[in-house]
């Protein structure tokens, strides 16, 4: 009986503590802050002899902060931690793709980071040369956020030498160097990457910038649809809804509102850039629904 | 007694010691699971879930593989010697020499159980992540194989080192903990001796430590050269010259290693 009550109280306290405690732990979240790892020699020291493990390690810890940060939490993560933590483990393992995928995941839409990203990839390129997505990214981020089709081309011509998919290659490179319609060639790259993305919070990111350019492309189709019937450019995106060739203007995934250049481009004034207040408001909206 | 005969007696008697050891045993279990979660592992990599897999596994293997040798080294040498238990083979009509090679031809043959125990569990763990990845790539098994036979002349260099630091201490936790030194330096000396080539750290650096560096570099066992988890990993190629480098490397340092313990031992005073 002693026994009995000496084994009840401790397991009844454990279940109260768990009980009341658990909501409190749950709505004060501890800050989440990415760790800045150790130099990479001190990294290889430590590894004793598994750089490779250390490199998938780095690796997973970005992937997991990412998508509690991102995806569960809503917030800002620390892009400049990320990097160097990336850059870091394809210093301990210059073949880790998913390190070069997820740093084209994270960074291939903040273009003041394109060169170093860039760097990072070439890297990966000299370690992996037979395989084509590195070429492909590089030359994606030369077109889409540098505006550099002559470099763009150069890396799209590498990534088809080495892949099984040429006429992939040839139709984006088409659609980039021939017909100049970008809108078309982004939408084409983003599906490529997304089919190849099993991470989640990734997934997200691409889709969001998917939906957003199907739209732009959806508009721009309705515009030339208009050139054609009228012979001119519509003043606005409202005189196409107008003229019955659309029931309304779609909207902007990122929160901005599209509207029409005098080139007939359709741009918005999100520029496919995700706002924190924007996330803030989404997210508020989702949890209000 | 023949020499030959000693060796064997006492190699299969330490054997079967450390295969009823418990800790040993326990790591052993821990090598089981952790080799079978080789597949929630992997599945969390975004591009290379065999890639990730192969270099887990082998991972798994190396670390388990010389935390048993080093636990060998403490158990069955170390303590024996401190706890004077061995003595009474000592007056048995052998040379102390064949008292050395029995022990460590019964830590390599636990090496060996060891190594393939692990091994058989890495390649069922790797299969099993294999058969749920639709185009998993060509595994390169004889690269696999190599990356294991480097696993286990690791294991019995460490085995030979702590074999030599029985020889001259005193106390067991000392062999202990020096064969952990040695692991780790030589893990490491030829990352820092790349650091050095590379002339990064010409600045930081004086000439004095700069020698020392070098001479440590050739001193101590570059278990580096012994390892090929890479080539398994990424399905590279491996020159047949290279692997014959390596592996005669080893070979001859862990005889150079035992024959100084043997020479030790034969002037140690055991009273």
């Amino acid at each position: 009986m002693k026994q009995l009550a000496c084994l009840a109280i401790p397991i009844g306290l454990l279940v109260w503590l768990l009980v009341t405690f658990s909501p409190l732990y749950k709505n004060t979240l501890e800050p989440l802050r990415f760790p800045t790892y150790p130099p990479t020699i001190a990294l290889e020291i430590m590894s004793l002899g598994n750089r490779e493990l250390v490199s998938t390690f780095i690796f997973y810890n970005a992937q997991f902060y990412f998508g509690e940060k991102y995806a569960w939490r809503q917030e800002a993560p620390e892009y400049q931690r990320l990097f160097v933590a990336l850059d870091k483990a394809t210093d301990l393992d210059p073949r880790n793709m998913d390190c070069y995928y997820l740093a084209q995941g994270l960074f291939s839409d903040i273009t003041p980071a394109i060169p170093v990203l860039n760097r990072l990839l070439e890297k990966g390129m000299r370690a992996r040369p037979t395989d084509w997505y590195l070429p492909f990214f590089i030359g994606a981020n030369y077109y889409f956020q540098l505006k550099d089709p002559v470099n763009a081309a150069e890396y799209m011509q590498k990534a088809a030498e080495i892949s099984p998919d040429k006429d992939f290659f040839a139709s984006l490179s088409a659609r980039m160097l021939y017909q100049g319609n970008q809108t078309e060639a982004a939408i084409a790259y983003l599906k490529a990457f997304i089919k190849q993305t099993n991470n989640p919070a990734i997934r997200a990111k691409l889709t969001l910038r998917l939906h957003s350019l199907q739209a732009i492309a959806f508009l721009e189709h309705s515009v030339a649809d208009f050139i054609k019937a009228k012979g001119r450019l519509p003043h606005n995106l409202e005189e196409v809804v107008h003229a019955g060739l659309i029931d309304a203007i779609p909207a902007d995934p990122y929160g901005g509102t599209f509207y029409l250049e005098n080139s007939g481009r359709v741009y918005t004034t999100s520029k496919l850039t995700e706002t924190w207040k924007d996330h803030d408001k989404r997210h508020q909206d989702q949890q209000s629904r | 007694m023949h020499a030959f005969a000693a060796i064997w007696a006492i190699g299969i008697a330490t054997m079967k010691g450390g295969l009823r050891d418990r800790l040993i045993q326990s790591l052993l279990l821990a090598g089981f699971f952790f080799l079978f979660s080789t597949m929630v592992f992997s599945s969390f990599s975004m591009r290379q879930p065999m890639e990730v897999a192969i270099n887990y596994s082998l991972a798994t293997v190396q670390i388990l593989a010389v935390l048993i040798t080093l636990f060998l080294g403490l158990n069955l040498l170390s303590r024996e010697i401190e706890s004077r238990a061995g003595h009474g083979v000592l007056t048995q009509p052998l040379s102390r020499s064949a008292y050395v090679l029995g022990k460590f031809f019964g830590l390599m043959l636990l090496c060996c159980i060891v190594v393939a125990f692990l091994a058989l569990c890495a390649v069922i763990g790797v299969l099993l992540v294999r058969a749920g990845t639709p185009n998993a790539p060509l595994i390169l098994w004889e690269n696999f194989g190599l990356s294991l036979m480097g696993i286990l002349l690791i294991s019995l260099l460490l085995g030979a080192a702590s074999l030599l630091f029985c020889a001259v201490a005193t106390s067991a936790i000392l062999p202990f903990l020096a064969t952990i030194a040695i692991w780790v330096i030589g893990n490491s000396t030829q990352t820092v001796k790349n650091y050095l080539d590379a002339n990064i750290a010409d600045q930081a650096m004086t000439p004095q430590l700069k020698a020392i560096i070098t001479g440590a570099y050739y001193v101590f066992p570059n278990l580096s050269l012994l390892d090929f988890k890479v080539y398994a990993i990424y399905g590279l190629p491996l020159a047949a010259a290279q692997v014959g480098f390596a592996l005669t490397y080893g070979l001859a340092y862990t005889i150079v290693l035992l024959t100084l313990a043997t020479r030790l031992f034969q002037t140690r005073d055991m009273l």
